[in-house]
């Protein structure tokens, strides 16, 4: 069972091999749908300055597979023009935020079982293990809150071991949240 | 969080003559509900991202679990696409709009 204590020089954060297998096998596999690696941006010198796309940039498309939809959703709720505009500034950029946060969780894992983080590395701990729960939340039909998707599977349905993981990192982000806001 | 459903569209009703695109009127952003985000997580974000004291991001909070929806910040139209893009970067669900 994982292991979660603020002390005075940081969060420490113990976890299980198993544990620490299925936290960066996830973090891993939603780095590859958000595209793969935490690469440098194309134009260095735009990133540097924050320089938005040039006007010809064509905007990306607006993704089909709902889970990645969830992490990448329109900012208009009425405005499909104004959400691919939107898209178009800002999708490198988010996608390049969320790899990052995701491919670092699964590098601080894989180097060992124990491991001691400041405020702002546990922030993006908590981010990324946010973003796998959304995932794993699509893939699993979670659309209330009564659980009704829960019920709605059957004992043998090929999903249940997800379910248990599901909750289990629910878990997880919600203790390190706790030690990260008692700081 | 509670029922989440998905975005919709409301129209509300304006005295005839009013322009549509009254450039005063101010944009906002509203965060709508999903049953993933944990309420201490939404609660946090708010904190993080907009300086809100604990009492105010956990009944913005409690708006979005209840009403399905909340206005977390409002401003020009470029403020609020900021925000917008904050708030994806977290997980949330975010949208912006003229008010």
């Amino acid at each position: 069972m994982a292991s979660i204590k603020r002390r005075p020089t940081g969060i420490r954060v113990q976890l299980q091999p198993e544990e620490r297998m299925i936290i960066s096998a996830f973090a891993r596999e939603v780095a590859d749908l958000l595209g793969g690696t935490a690469a440098p941006d194309p134009d260095p010198l735009a990133a540097m300055v924050g320089m938005p796309p040039s006007p010809g940039a064509e905007a990306p498309e607006r993704p089909t597979d709902p889970a990645l939809l969830r992490l990448l959703p329109d900012a208009y709720a009425d405005d499909p023009a104004g959400s691919a505009e939107f898209r178009r500034l800002t999708d490198d950029e988010l996608r390049r935020a969320k790899t990052t946060s995701l491919l670092r969780l699964a590098d601080d894992i894989d180097d060992a079982d124990e491991i001691e983080l400041d405020d702002d590395e546990a922030d993006g701990w908590v981010q990324a293990l946010n973003d796998i729960r959304l995932v794993l939340a699509a893939r699993l039909g979670v659309d209330d809150d009564e659980g009704t998707w829960r019920y709605a599977m059957t004992r043998d349905d090929e999903r249940m071991p997800l379910v248990a993981t599901y909750d289990w990192l629910a878990g997880l982000q919600e203790r390190l949240l706790d030690a990260l806001v008692s700081g | 969080m509670a029922a989440g459903a998905a975005p919709t569209v409301e129209r509300v009703e304006r005295p005839a003559g009013e322009e549509e695109d009254n450039p005063d009127r101010p944009w906002v952003t509203i965060v709508w509900n999903d049953p993933v985000n944990l309420m201490t997580y939404v609660t946090y974000v708010f904190q993080k991202l907009f300086g809100y004291s604990r009492e105010k991001a956990q009944k913005l909070m409690l708006q979005v679990h209840h009403d399905g929806r909340a206005v977390v910040s409002s401003g020009t139209r470029e403020q609020m696409e900021h925000d917008v893009a904050r708030l994806h970067a977290h997980g949330l669900w975010a949208t912006l709009q003229q008010d």
